[in-house]
């Protein structure tokens, strides 16, 4: 949470204005834009199938790059393998260990550090609270 | 612009909840294949950026299989090799001994191939030569300038050196 507060100007390329700050904060917070690539927050993919024979179907897919934000691996990196005595660098197995629920971890983390700057000023009462993250153990990767 | 209304910091606060079963909520919405790709990117560029920056590359152990009978013969080998402790002394010795025999080769071709250059010495490369002689306990026979190259590849000895070297 530190690492993602210390550097989360960096990883969205916010001005020092805050009421910059909280316009683009505010773009990035509506539709969770915050967690789509910074090339991305906008795709939209339109796929059509014209087969007048059968039938036409038009279809508008809402593709977003949600979850390919680098700042998801920035946040990993200073957290984990940043320094040579870091728990991914001891640990060699731990870069196997990275799976969803650390990504939506780090997402979490990231929203929650974006709202704390939604104003423009940062909140220093917005604790990441074990609350945060409650929510039932995913059976499928588990928890880290 | 300033916030301090603490109402505010409540409902942010509120708002903070469950963050963490909304991303995965999401996350559980993209196609396996998709969750595959993400996945394999963010452990691709942070193993990129391990090698970069900490100069540690995965260990390859494709196409090597633990033979461990030539392990096994290899240590022997070395084991063999290996002077017993009282020895040790001796063996250093004869470590030295090459070591000088091998400085002393390759001064007599240093000599030699000056010899071929230069067939009258001049002051400065004599002076150098006599240097290196002296740093091995060889006092050369001819080392002021004009004497002719042919002789300067014969040298004295000094009796506890020629001794040494088994002269």
């Amino acid at each position: 949470m530190f690492h993602v507060k210390e550097r989360i100007g960096r990883y969205y390329d916010l001005l020092r204005d805050p009421a910059a700050i909280a316009h683009r904060l505010d773009y990035l917070l509506e539709r969770d834009r915050f967690r789509c690539s910074l090339s991305g927050y906008e795709v939209s993919v339109r796929f059509v199938i014209a087969r007048p024979q059968l039938m036409r179907m038009d279809l508008t897919l809402q593709v977003t790059n949600r979850f390919l934000m680098p700042q998801i691996t920035k946040a990993i990196w200073g957290k984990y393998f940043k320094g040579r005595k870091m728990r991914g660098i001891a640990q060699p197995d731990f870069l196997g260990r990275i799976n969803g629920t650390m990504v939506c971890l780090t997402c979490a983390i990231l929203s929650h550090t974006v709202r704390a700057w939604q104003t423009g000023i940062y909140l220093e009462t917005c604790v990441f609270k074990p609350d945060a993250v409650a929510g039932e153990p995913d059976p499928k990767h588990g928890v880290l | 612009m300033v916030f301090s209304s603490s109402g505010q910091d409540a409902n942010l606060m509120m708002s903070s909840e469950g963050l963490f079963a909304r991303q995965r909520q999401t996350w559980a919405t993209c196609s396996d294949w998709v969750q595959t790709m993400i996945l394999k990117n963010i452990r691709e560029t942070i193993k990129a950026k391990m090698e970069k920056e900490h100069g540690i590359q995965e260990e390859c152990r494709e196409g090597f299989t633990d033979d461990w009978e030539a392990v096994a013969a290899e240590v022997h080998s070395q084991m063999c090799r290996r002077p017993p402790h009282g020895q040790l002394l001796g063996f250093r010795h004869a470590q030295l001994h090459a070591f000088r025999h091998v400085q002393l080769y390759r001064l007599r071709v240093k000599l030699q191939a000056t010899c071929v250059l230069e067939p009258w010495l001049e002051p400065r490369l004599t002076k150098t030569i006599h240097r290196k002689l002296s740093r091995l306990s060889i006092s050369p026979r001819c080392w002021q300038p004009g004497y002719s190259t042919s002789l300067i590849r014969t040298y004295r000895l000094r009796t506890a050196h020629r001794r040494w070297l088994g002269g």
